[in-house]
Order: structure tokens, then sequence, then C-alpha cells
């Protein structure tokens, strides 16, 4: 099978069996791989009203057919299951170098099933595949680990971890790889964490077979001339995504403050200059990258060492918690990924709690002595601790995410926990940017931006313009940045560096020898949007358009601050970019889709029973 | 005394296509930007000839060269 | 000619090892390419890149006089007449002389040039 391996890895961790199984042609036609293929198995395998820390829930690990290439961006992964924190769909996605190891030791997926005993690590030799003893690795960091399973098993090895945040089932754990790289949202760290298993360490020699060599070859080099030659290719390389916090808080998309505003006051001592010259030491580059964004940091003020602070942290842990040293931002960021945690649901509930304590809901003595105002690094740093730990009443609460957090304290705190499904919202406010809030409100793992970026498209259409064009611009970035998910590389160089689409098409032609259009990309992309959308639809009872409300914050309290100050999104604003937004995917006005929409995708056979 | 301003990818349907502008110098970016008829919003950052990145806040001298980073499509 | 490299250039992203698989043996596969990336991760976090100098003890060592200079002055194994005694792989300085079980030869640098298109930040190139 061109482009794949044929091969899929299956491990049972409660009675630690192994097997391997051929990779089924008809899904991989259908579903091509990556996110497609997790959001298939997903659907397949996992039962509605699985726990998903219990034996029945299952992480499904996929790189794509682009991935471990000689394509440009080559080198992403997906990690699907059912989400600890907000009980649906979740996956998130991963850089680095371990999609194209898992490639090259032979598998298109490796299925994680059951719970383990006790604590293991999944090695993978090329064909040898055991299940490693890890219980003297239990409760070590994540690079820690990484360090040292390199120095025990070989360089050679790539090598995921949990911390201690995933041993402690904090529902927002991540997982790390390649010393700063993290599938960081939805809890899929969590579930690693729940079957006990600490870290996989894969090593492969093998290479991946390849339809039309010479034209996939030149196909390849052809995009990576492109990327070299993009205008913005200089600066993107130089600050990473860093470059854009200037703009967010020029333009009151800077979360700030627990999204109080989008702008803040010290902005201008965390932009990217001050970032690149202060702490950087390497631009690192996930595989097959021509464009590094990764920013290896050495921070001489705390002594340590970070991939990082990247946009989402900067805000998250920056601006929203009020800090303005970047060498601060560099630890939380740092502290975050040894233990294991999500940065940007990590900043949400520490920003959420902050707010608490200065309305006087919070006190010092629940807060386990911390003094939480905004902008107190020791603080932040001491609460990140506490919640990867699980340690003392607050850390223990946050642990459990900003929508439960809310809950229990109530006293009107549900007002300013700012998430969506119960995933904390990532780093741009909302206030007046509505394509945006739209984005945020039906992104399918809850809210975060990585399924569609539009306030570019909101700035220049009219900030909080109602419109059916808005709506389907959101539409349209939703079928086409999760694509990169599906087919196993990175959306950034289309996206930064403006790298045709037109590439993806004949490339996995040339790479699988089968007849693809970008259309019949998009129409994928599509199918895996509508069924990702029936896992909700099946596995959470009541789903249905009250999950898609946006956080009340952005549609019930104007901006504090900046250029947004004043403004905010009135909610009915936000329900009419609903209807639009259903009407136009052929959902019904619950946002369920139609059966006529899931015939048209083929997906009537596999759903049908659960459709409106 | 002119500044010269190169926008890039979308940026360039505000000048008509064109690889670069000729601006006179003596305001910020964003004043330069406005009698360009460039919208100052949709511009991520400004790359000097040294490779530094500036805001649109930056006065620049005469001669300068200034490459616009457009805002592309997030993170 | 030959391949340089400047490691403070270097983002791991080990293109040059998937173009450089392709090169020689039409596969994509980076564990059989001509150069190598050695991370030193977490401190000091930076890249090394091994490349080929050309500097010909590979040659001088083959007891079968199975390494050649090509046109361009890069040395190269002649795959009929390498016995793979492995002298050559001991004794370059730079350990870019590489051998595995699936090929009966050993294989070196040709200083085709293909890694130095797909390196993004420029950080490798050819010269005299």
């Amino acid at each position: 099978m061109n482009g794949y391996t044929g091969r899929i890895l299956r491990v049972n961790l409660s009675d630690g069996t192994i097997t391997t199984e051929r990779t089924p042609r008809e899904v991989m036609r259908d579903y091509l791989g990556g996110r497609g293929l997790g959001a298939y198995l997903l659907w397949t395998e996992v039962p509605a009203g699985a726990d998903p820390l219990g034996p029945e829930n299952k992480l499904f690990i996929s790189p794509g057919p682009l991935s471990g290439t000689l394509f440009p961006g080559a080198g992403k992964m997906d990690f699907t299951t059912r989400s600890p924190l907000t009980g649906g769909y979740a996956d998130a996605s991963m850089g680095g170098m371990l999609t194209a190891e898992i490639k090259y030791a032979g598998y298109d997926s490796i299925i994680l099933e059951g719970v383990s005993d006790e604590p293991v690590y999944l090695y993978i030799d090329d064909d040898t595949v055991e299940l490693r003893d890890a219980s003297e690795y239990w409760g070590m960091g994540s690079f820690a680990l990484e360090e040292r399973l390199k120095d025990e098993l070989g360089e050679a090895f790539q090598i995921a971890t949990i911390g201690p945040a995933g041993e402690n089932l904090v529902k927002y754990a991540c997982i790390n790889h390649d010393f700063g790289r993290q599938a960081g949202r939805g809890g899929v760290g969590t579930v690693m964490g729940a079957k006990n298993v600490k870290a996989i360490a894969v090593r492969g020699t093998g290479g991946i077979p390849i339809a039309d060599v010479d034209t996939f070859t030149r196909l390849s080099r052809e995009a990576y001339r492109e990327c070299k030659e993009a205008d913005g290719f200089k600066a993107w390389t130089r600050y990473g995504t860093m470059i854009v916090t200037s703009w967010c808080d020029k333009n009151g998309a800077l979360p700030t403050r627990n999204f109080q505003s989008g702008s803040f006051e010290d902005a201008a001592d965390i932009y990217a200059p001050v970032f690149r010259h202060s702490i950087v030491v390497t631009d690192k580059g996930c595989f097959g990258c021509p464009s590094p964004c990764g920013k290896y940091s050495h921070s001489k003020k705390h002594d340590i060492y970070v991939e990082g602070p990247e946009y989402e942290t900067n805000g998250m842990l920056g601006s929203d918690v009020g800090l303005s040293d970047i060498e601060d931002i560099a630890k939380a960021n740092q502290l975050c990924d040894e233990l294991g945690l999500d940065t940007i649901s990590a900043g949400g509930c520490i920003a959420w709690a902050m707010e608490c304590y200065e309305k006087g809901i919070l006190d010092q003595e629940q807060a386990d002595g911390l003094d939480l105002r905004f902008g107190n690094a020791e603080a932040t740093f001491g609460l990140i601790e506490r919640i990867a730990k699980r340690q003392g009443w607050l850390g223990n609460l946050l642990a459990e995410g900003v929508k439960h957090a809310a809950a229990e304290v109530g006293q009107g705190s549900e007002k300013w926990a700012v998430h969506v499904k119960g995933m904390e919202q990532s780093a741009y406010d909302t206030h007046s940017a509505t394509s945006m809030l739209l984005a945020y409100m039906t992104a399918d793992v809850g809210a975060h931006h990585n399924r569609a970026w539009a306030i570019t498209y909101d700035i220049a259409e009219g900030r909080d313009e109602v419109s059916p064009k808005k709506a389907a611009k959101v539409i349209e970035l939703q079928h086409i940045r999760p694509l990169m998910d599906v087919l196993g590389c990175c959306r950034l160089q289309w996206v930064e560096l403006d790298m045709s689409l037109d590439h993806y098409a004949p490339v996995m032609k040339a790479l699988t020898g089968v007849e693809i259009s970008w259309e019949d990309l998009l129409q994928i992309s599509e199918r895996v949007w509508n069924l990702t959308r029936m896992i909700w639809v099946r596995d959470v009872e009541g789903f249905g358009r009250e999950w898609d409300a946006p956080a009340p914050r952005f549609v019930e309290e104007p901006a504090a601050s900046g250029p947004t100050e004043g403004q905010f999104t009135p909610a009915e604003a936000a329900q009419q970019m609903l209807d639009y937004y259903y009407d136009q995917r052929g959902w019904d006005e619950n946002g369920i889709p139609t059966p006529e929409t899931l015939e048209r995708l083929g997906l009537a056979d596999l759903v049908g029973a659960h459709s409106s | 005394m002119s500044v010269t301003v190169v926008p890039v990818g979308g940026l360039k349907g505000y000048v008509g296509g064109r690889d670069q502008v000729e601006v006179n110098s003596g305001g910020t970016i964003q004043e330069l930007l406005e009698q360009a008829g460039i919208d100052a919003a949709l511009v991520a950052a400004v790359l000097r000839e040294d490779d530094e990145l500036v805001t649109v806040d930056y006065r620049p001298r005469a001669g300068e060269t200034l490459k616009l980073i457009a805002v592309m499509g997030g993170g | 000619m030959r391949l340089y490299a400047d490691n403070a250039k270097c983002s791991g992203c080990r293109a040059c090892l998937v173009a450089c698989s392709l090169h020689l043996f039409g596969e994509n596969n980076p564990k059989k390419a001509a150069l190598s990336i050695v991370p030193h991760f977490p401190a000091p976090g930076t890249f090394e890149v091994k490349v080929c100098t050309q500097c010909g003890q590979c040659a001088d060592v083959c007891p079968v006089d199975a390494i050649h200079q090509n046109d361009e002055g890069a040395y190269y194994v002649d795959p009929d007449e390498c016995t793979l005694c492995m002298l050559c792989v001991d004794e370059c300085p730079e350990g870019v002389v590489y051998s595995r079980p699936d090929v009966d030869y050993v294989w070196e640098c040709d200083a085709c040039g293909d890694c130095v298109d797909v390196c993004g930040p420029d950080a490798l190139w050819l010269a005299d």
C-alpha cells in the first residue's frame, strides 16, 4: 500500500496481548489516516457510555500518509480518544519526529486499549513490540524521562511521555515528545495515564513505499523551493508564532487577565523581538519542515531550557494571567511541559482562579497560601505544581477543568469561566470578532483555534458583522485546516507561508498511486467533520445547540480596555451566526447533521441510526 | 524623503499588485500605510532590512525599506 | 566539491536525510542517508550535522580499491567491488560512511546537493 505501511498495531493493556492487523484499504480510501482514521476508529470501537478513564476507552495514535515523507511539514500525527475533560470527541496533533518513526517501524496506527495493572511503557523497535515495566519511571518529569530513555535505549529512539499530571489524571494532561512538542489538548495525556502507560519509545528503520517516486520527489522539492522563496519565510522562521503577539495586542485579540480585555498594557515586554533577543537559542523544526517555528530557549533567570513559549503559551500563561516577563512565561511553560500539562487549559484555569481571588470569592487559605493576584509569577508557578500533583483543595479542583471548578465554586464564577464544551478557550479574545467567536463555538474538540482561525476575516469584513459569508469562511477553514491532521502534515506551510494548496492532491496521487482531487480531499475532511459531530451526538446525552454556546464573557460583558473596550457580541448575534452555520452545514436547528447530509458524505450506513 | 514599503501576499491587493511602493517618511508606519492606502489592521508586523521586527508604531528613517508581514492564518 | 554545514543554523528537521536517501536509493528512508544529524538536548539545545568532507581516507584504507572519485572530485563506492570489510566505516573521521544489512555495499556522500535544496535554514551548502 503505497504511502502506508499496511499494518495497524493493537496493544491490549489489560491482558498484554499485542497484535498487528492489516490496514483496511476501504477505510483508508474514505478517511486517509491521522485524524480521519482516529475518528473512524473512535466511532466504531469505543461505545457510547465508555468511561474516558476506563478500559473501554481507547487511544488511537495515527500518523497520516504524508507523515515521514519528503513533502514539507511531513511531521505531524494525531492522538484521538474520548475526552476526560469534555466527555466528547478529542484529538490532539503533535509534531516532532515520532510520526515519521512510527511509519518507518511499519505502522499506520497504534491502538492502545484496556488498562494495564502496572505502569508500563510501549517499546517498538521495527517488528519487536513489547510492553516494558515502567515502575521505576513513574513520577518522572517528561524531559527527565525522555533524556533517560534516550540514554538507555539509544538516541535513535523517538520518545513520547506523560508527566506527573497524566499519572494524577489531571483532566488536561498532555503528551510530551522531542524535548518540546506536545499533543496538548483534551486530556489525551490523561487517557494515557489512566491506562498506566508512561511512555512510548519507537525506532523504525524501514522506508515508506511511494507509487511514483520521481514525481513525488519532484513535486516535494518544488514545494520546498516555494516555501523557501515565500515572502514571509524569513520573518516567520525567525520569530515563529510569537510574531502575532503584537498584532493581537493592537487588535484587541490578546487575552488579558482572564479575557477581561483583548489588550495588555505591558504586552510590549513580551512581543516577539524581546523573546528572540533574550532567550532563544535554536530554531527547532519538526520532521520535514523548512520553516521551523519551534524556538528552543534558555532562561538564565530561571536556569531552564524550554521549546517556547509560542504564541498560545505567551497568551495563556502570559497576558491572560498578567505576566509580562518573558523569562517568567518561559518558566511557566517549562513547568507545564515537565509536569505534563496543557499550557492553554492550565492558563485558563489559573486565570479564572485569579479573577475569583481578586473578586474575593477565593481567599489565600483556599489558595493554599498563594497570593493569587494577576501578575504574580510565583503564585502561577505554585499553582501549576499544585494542579499537576492535585495538591491542596484548589489544585485538585482546577485539575478538573474550569467548567467543573466554576460549577463547584458558583457565586457567579461561571460567568468568567471561559470555555466551550468544557475546554478552556485558547489565546484569542473574542469580545468583538464574530467569525472567531463562531470558530470557538463550533470547533469539534471544544474552544480551540486549530480548526478555524478567522480573526483576519473579522478585521477585514467588520468585526461585529453577522453574516452568512462569515459562517461560510469558518466552514471553509474547518475543512482545510484539519485536513492536514488527516494527512499527517503541518498546516503552517499554507497558513503562514501561503504555500499553494494545489500541491496536496498531486502529491497524494504520486504517493499512493490513487487518483484523488482537491475536491475529494475536502470532501473527506467534511466527512470527518460530520463524523466527529456524530460522536458528540451519540456519546453525550442531550447534545445539541446548547453545547455550541459561547463563553458568557463575550456575550454579556464588555471588554474592559484596549481597542475593543466597551464591546461585546450580543447573544442573539452569536446565535444568528450559529443559525447561518447550521444551515450551510446541512445540520438541523439543534446542530445535528441531517440524514441528507450524512447520505451525501457517505456516512449514512456508519452513523445513520443516530442522525436527526 | 521617501521610505520603500514592500507589501506581502494579500496586502499587494491594496496597491494594485505592486511589489513595492514609495511613501513619504516622517510618520509612523501606521500613518505611512494610510498614505499608501494599505489597511494597517491587516499588517501583522513589519520587518526591517536587518531582520528586526517592529510594529506599526515604528518611525522609519528616510531611505529605509520595510517589508510588511501580512496576518496569514494564525496558529 | 564537498558539502559544508553550519551547525548553528540546523533545525534538526531531517529533510536532508530523506532527500539523500531518495537520491542514493530511490527510497524514502532517512536511515539510508549519507549524512547525519546529532541532537544535543535538553542542553545546550543545538544540532550538529555530520557531513562528508571528501578527505579521501576511506579510499586510502580500502583494501580492494573500491572507492573512486567522480568528475566533481567526490568519493564514491563501487557497489560491485565493495567486499563489506567495513575498514572505511571505521576509518571515516566523521562517521559518515554507512552500511546496513539490507545493502550489500557501503555508501557515502556524492555531493549531489539535493540536501542543500531542501534545507530551509540554508545550513548546508556545496563548495570546493
